[in-house]
C-alpha cells in the first residue's frame, strides 16, 4: 500500500513537470500547445543523443541538451508563432497540431520508433523505506527534479526582473510593449522554459520506464490533465492536479489493469470538463466567449 | 499579409456569379464521368479513398472553417463509424444501410456528449474534450477488438444496397461520388442558411454575435454534432470499402491529417476541403511514384521509400503551419488568385 | 519657441475593413509644450494616440497612411516598444498598470536605461513624486484605487525618461479631487523635467490650466486647433464640451 502511494507520488512529480510545461506556455504565450507530447519526446531523444549515442561527459550532456532545447524554443517562436500573432486562437492551436505531426516525423526519421535504454549516470536501484515501502532511485530523482523546478520557477517569477517582466507580458502584452518590454523575447523565453521543463519530464520518465517516442509523447499529452485541473494558467494549481492524476492513474491501473494507464488522465479531463471546466484550483475568472 | 480574419471577411461577402457557378457544375460533372473511364481500378480506388476523406474534410470545414473551433476528435469519430460498422455488420449482421444510418445517429450522439461540456466554456475547450474523446474511444475500441477478434481486427462483408452488391471499384466510386456531392450540397446550404450566417458571425465577432442574442454554445454545438455525424458516417464507408477494421489505423496523426486537408484546402471553403482531401490522400502514392522514377540504385531513393510515412507526417505538419502563416485561404484562395489573373474581366465585375 | 518634437502628417488609422478611426490628422507638438486633444466619445482620440505610439502586431489596428516624425526621425508604424525606447511613451486609456503584479513589481518591470546607480536615483526621484507608492509597495496593483492606478501608470512611464509623454484620459473615472491630484502631478513633471505632454482629456476644465495648444477631433478629423485659450474659449467647444449655453 505504501509502495503504491510512493509510486503515485513519484508519478505525480512527473505529471507536475509536464503540467508545468502546458501551463507556462498557455499563460505566458497564450497558446494551448498540443505539441507538448511530441516536444517532451524530442527533448528526451536529444538528451539521449548526447548521453547514449555520443557518450559525452555528463556536464556536456546537460548543457548541450539545454542549449539545443532552448534554441528549438527560439526557432519555434520566431519561425512559426510570431508570424501567427494576431490570428484567432484556434489558428494557433491548429499550428501546434501541425508542429506535433512534423516533430513526430522528424523524430521517427532520426531516431526510429523502437524503445531504447538510456545511459545511466548511476545504476538504477530499488530504495526501501521502513519495512516494505519501496521505490526506485530514478523515481526519487524525478521527485527531486520536480521540487527543484517548482522552487526555481517560484523564485524566478517572484524575485527576478526577467521573471516579473514575463508575468507582466503574460497579463497584458500590449501594455508591456508600450512599457518598453521586449515581448518577443519573453515569448522565446516562454518556449525555451516550457521545452526545457518538458524535456526534464521526458528524461525522468524515460529513466523510469524506457525511451520510446510513443510512450513519452502519450505521457506529454496526458499532462494536459493536471494543467486543466489547475485551470490551465495557474502554476500552483498544477501540483494538486498532478497529485489527483497520479493517484487516479496508479490506483486505476491497480483496479482495472495496466492498459488503464492510457486513459486514466483523459477520464479525469472529461470529469473536470463536466463539473468545473475552469479548473478546480485555477483563478476564478473564465472567459465565456 | 492576409490574416485569417480578413480572409474570412472576404470569403463571407464574396458571392459567385450565376454563370460561373453553372460552368463549374458542368466541369465537375464532366470530371466525375471521365475519371472512371480514364483510370485503372487501383487508381480509381485511390480516388474513392480520397472521396471518403473528402466527407470527413467537409464535415471538419463546418466546425473549423465556419465556426472557428479546433477538434482533435476526427480520428476517434472515424473509428466510431468503423467499429460501429464492425459491430453492426459482423456481430449483429445488420444490412449496410441500417448500419450507415446507425453510425450517423451514434456519431451525432457522441458529438453531443463530447461537445456539450466543452462548449459551455470557450472554444479551445473543444480541442481538449475531443483529445480526451480520442484517447478514450481508441482505448475502448482496442479493448473491444482484443477481446472480440484479436489484434488482426475485423473483416467486413461486402456492402450491398437493396440486394445490389457494391463489389468493385466503379460501384464504390459511383456511390461515393453521390454521397460526397450530396454532403457538399448540404454543407453549402448550411453555410447560406441562418445557421451558417450565425456560425460565421460567431467566428469573426463573437461579441457581436452574443449581443444579437445568438446562443453561442448552442450554435457551436449544432455545428459539432452535424460534423461528428458526417465523420462517423465516413468511418463506416471506410470500413466497408476496405472490408477491414483495425485499431492501428486510427491515430492522432490521422486526426491531424484531416485538419491538414481543411487548412491546405482553405478554411471555410467546402470546395477547398475536397481539394485538400484529394491532395492529402493522393500525396503518398504520388510521392511513391516520383521516388520510383529516381535511379533505383540511388541510396536516396531507398531511404525515401523506406521512410515515406515519416516524410508524410513532416510534410502534412509543415504544410499546415506554412499555409496558416502564408496562405490561410489555402488552395481555394490560390485557385481564386489564378482565376482572377486569367480572367481579369471578372475581377473588374466584382 | 522650440522646434517641433512630434510632427504628424495626414495620419490614418484603421481597425480593418473600410472604415477609418483616424482620417488624415495633422498635428504638431513642440518641445516642452502641453498639447490637449479633445473630442466626443468615439471621435478617434485614443486611436490617434495609438497610431502615433504604434500598434503591436497582435492588434487589429494599423496605421494606414501618413507620417509620424519624432525628434527629426521618421517613426511611422514602429512597434510600441521601439517608440518607448525612443522616448515616445504612451500611458494607455484602459489598463495602465499590471493588476496581478504588486506596485513594486510594476515599477521593476520597466526596463530602464542607464547604470545601476542612475536607475536607483531615478526610481527614488519618481517615488518621491508619488508618496502613496512607498506605502503600498507590496500591494497588488489591482487593489489600488482608480486614481492611484492612474498615478502608478504615469510613474511607470516616467521611469522610461520620456521626451514626449502621451496620456490617454488621465482623469478616467476619477473624482474631481483625484483629477486635481493627477493634473498637479503632470504639471510638476512638466515643470521639473521639461517633458513634453500630449494628453487626451474629457475633463476640459482640469486640462485647461496646463495646456498650451489644443486640437478638437470629430469623427477622426481635426475640426479645430490652435492655442488652448482660443480653442477652449470658442463657442463650439464651450457648447459641446463644457455644456455652456451662450
Ligand atoms: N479595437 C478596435 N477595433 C475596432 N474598432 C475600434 C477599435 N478601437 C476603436 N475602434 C473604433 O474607432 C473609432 C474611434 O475610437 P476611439 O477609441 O479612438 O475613440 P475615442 O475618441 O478615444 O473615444 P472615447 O472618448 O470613448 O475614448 C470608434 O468608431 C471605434 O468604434
Ligand atoms: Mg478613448
Amino acid at each position: 500500500m505504501l509502495t503504491l502511494l510512493l509510486g503515485a507520488l513519484t508519478l505525480s512529480a512527473i505529471y507536475a513537470l509536464v503540467g508545468f510545461a502546458w501551463v507556462l506556455l498557455r499563460r505566458t504565450n497564450g497558446i494551448l500547445n498540443l505539441a507538448t507530447g511530441a516536444q517532451l519526446a524530442i527533448g528526451a531523444f536529444i538528451f539521449n543523443q548526447f548521453a547514449t549515442s555520443w557518450q559525452l561527459p555528463w556536464p556536456v550532456v546537460v548543457l548541450g541538451t539545454l542549449a539545443t532545447v532552448a534554441a528549438l524554443g527560439g526557432v519555434t517562436h520566431w519561425v512559426v508563432f510570431k508570424k501567427l500573432s494576431g490570428q484567432p486562437e484556434f489558428a494557433l492551436v491548429v499550428a501546434t497540431l501541425g508542429l506535433a505531426s512534423a516533430l513526430k516525423g522528424v523524430s521517427s526519421l532520426i531516431w526510429g520508433t523502437e524503445a531504447r535504454v538510456m545511459r545511466e549516470p548511476v545504476p538504477s536501484q530499488v530504495v526501501t523505506f521502513g519495512d516494505q515501502a519501496t521505490t526506485t532511485l530514478y523515481g526519487l530523482c524525478g521527485l527531486g527534479a520536480a521540487v527543484l523546478v517548482f522552487a526555481a520557477a517560484h523564485t524566478f517569477f517572484k524575485f527576478s526582473t526577467v521573471g516579473i517582466r514575463m508575468r507582466a507580458a503574460a497579463e497584458n502584452p500590449v501594455l508591456s510593449a508600450q512599457g518598453g518590454i521586449a515581448v518577443d523575447w519573453v515569448y522565446v523565453l516562454g518556449w525555451a522554459m516550457a521545452l526545457t521543463v518538458a524535456a526534464i519530464a521526458g528524461i525522468m520518465y524515460a529513466y523510469q520506464t524506457a525511451l520510446s517516442f510513443h510512450g513519452v509523447e502519450a505521457l506529454g499529452m496526458r499532462g494536459l490533465a493536471p494543467a486543466l485541473i489547475g485551470g490551465l494558467t495557474s502554476v500552483r494549481g498544477v501540483i494538486p492536479g498532478a497529485l489527483i492524476v497520479g493517484l487516479a492513474e496508479t490506483f486505476g491501473t491497480k483496479v482495472f489493469g495496466g492498459s488503464f494507464q492510457d486513459v486514466a488522465a483523459w477520464i479525469v479531463i472529461l470529469v473536470v470538463l463536466l463539473i468545473r471546466p475552469q479548473g478546480l484550483f485555477g483563478d476564478k475568472q473564465v472567459q465565456r466567449v | 499579409m492576409t490574416t485569417v480574419r480578413t480572409l474570412f471577411n472576404t470569403a463571407t461577402t464574396m458571392s459567385e456569379g450565376g454563370r460561373g457557378q453553372a460552368l463549374r457544375r458542368i466541369a465537375i460533372l464532366a470530371l466525375v464521368c471521365v475519371l472512371p473511364l480514364a483510370l485503372r481500378d487501383y487508381q480509381l480506388s485511390l480516388v474513392t479513398t480520397a472521396l471518403i476523406a473528402a466527407l470527413g474534410a467537409l464535415a471538419l470545414t463546418l466546425v473549423t472553417g465556419f465556426v472557428g473551433l479546433v477538434t482533435a476528435g476526427n480520428s476517434a469519430l472515424l473509428a466510431l463509424g468503423a467499429y460501429g460498422a464492425a459491430i453492426g455488420a459482423v456481430q449483429l449482421e445488420l444490412p449496410f444501410l441500417v448500419v450507415l444510418v446507425g453510425s450517423v445517429l451514434v456519431g451525432a450522439v457522441v458529438g453531443l456528449l463530447a461537445g456539450l461540456p466543452a462548449l459551455r466554456v470557450s472554444g479551445i475547450y473543444l480541442a481538449i474534450a475531443t483529445l480526451a474523446l480520442h484517447f478514450i474511444l481508441i482505448f475502448v475500441f482496442n479493448e473491444y477488438q482484443t477481446r472480440a477478434v484479436g489484434s488482426a481486427g475485423f473483416f467486413l462483408p461486402t456492402a450491398s444496397i437493396g440486394g445490389l452488391l457494391i463489389d468493385n471499384a466503379i460501384k464504390w466510386y459511383a456511390v461515393l461520388v453521390v454521397v460526397v456531392l450530396a454532403t457538399w450540397r448540404l454543407v453549402e446550404n448550411l453555410k447560406r442558411s441562418k445557421f451558417g450566417r450565425a456560425w460565421m458571425l460567431i467566428r469573426d465577432t463573437p461579441l457581436a454575435a452574443a449581443s444579437q442574442g445568438i446562443s453561442l454554445p448552442a450554435y457551436k454545438l449544432a455545428a459539432f454534432v452535424v460534423s461528428s455525424a458526417i465523420i462517423s458516417m465516413s468511418g463506416t464507408f471506410l470500413a466497408y470499402f476496405q472490408q477491414a477494421v483495425y485499431i492501428e489505423n486510427f491515430t492522432l496523426e490521422l486526426a491531424i491529417q484531416y485538419i491538414a486537408m481543411v487548412i491546405i484546402g482553405g478554411m471555410g471553403s467546402s470546395g477547398g476541403a475536397i481539394a485538400g482531401a484529394c491532395f492529402v490522400v493522393l500525396l503518398p502514392p504520388m510521392l511513391s511514384r516520383a521516388i520510383a522514377l529516381l535511379p533505383s540504385d540511388a541510396v536516396v531513393a531507398g531511404f525515401l521509400q523506406q521512410n515515406l510515412g515519416d516524410f508524410q507526417l513532416i510534410i502534412y505538419g509543415t504544410l499546415v503551419v506554412v499555409f496558416l502563416v502564408w496562405r490561410p485561404d489555402g488552395l481555394a484562395g490560390l485557385g481564386q488568385r489564378v482565376a482572377a489573373l486569367r480572367l481579369p474581366s471578372r475581377k473588374g465585375a466584382r | 519657441m522650440n522646434g517641433p518634437l512630434l510632427e504628424v502628417r495626414s495620419l490614418t488609422v484603421s481597425y480593418g475593413g473600410d472604415s477609418v478611426a483616424v482620417d488624415g490628422v495633422d498635428l504638431v507638438v513642440r518641445e516642452g509644450e502641453v498639447c490637449l486633444v479633445l473630442g466626443a466619445n468615439g471621435a478617434g482620440k485614443t486611436s490617434l494616440l495609438r497610431g502615433i505610439g504604434g500598434f503591436a502586431s497582435s492588434e487589429p489596428g494599423r496605421v494606414r497612411g501618413g507620417r509620424v516624425t519624432f525628434a527629426g526621425a521618421d517613426v511611422t508604424g514602429l512597434s510600441p516598444r521601439a517608440m518607448a525606447r525612443r522616448g515616445l511613451v504612451l500611458v494607455p486609456e484602459e489598463a495602465k498598470v499590471f493588476a496581478s503584479l504588486t506596485v513594486d513589481e510594476n515599477l521593476r518591470a520597466v526596463p530602464m536605461s542607464g547604470g545601476r546607480a542612475a536607475r536607483r536615483a531615478l526610481v527614488d526621484e519618481v517615488t518621491a513624486m508619488f508618496p502613496f507608492i512607498a506605502e503600498r509597495l507590496s500591494l497588488p496593483a489591482g487593489q489600488l484605487s482608480g486614481g492611484e492606478r492612474q498615478l502608478l501608470g504615469i510613474a511607470r512611464s516616467l521611469l522610461l525618461k520620456p521626451r514626449l509623454l502621451m496620456v490617454d484620459e488621465a482623469s478616467l473615472g476619477l473624482s474631481p479631487i483625484a483629477v486635481e491630484m493627477v493634473f498637479d502631478m503632470l504639471r510638476s513633471v512638466v515643470a521639473s523635467w521639461g517633458t513634453t505632454l500630449l494628453v487626451v482629456e474629457q475633463n476640459v476644465r482640469a486640462a485647461q490650466s496646463i495646456s498650451d495648444n489644443a486640437y478638437v477631433l470629430e469623427t477622426g478629423s481635426v475640426v479645430l486647433s490652435g492655442p488652448a485659450g482660443d480653442v477652449l474659449g470658442s463657442e463650439r467647444v464651450r457648447q459641446t464640451y463644457l455644456g455652456l449655453e451662450m
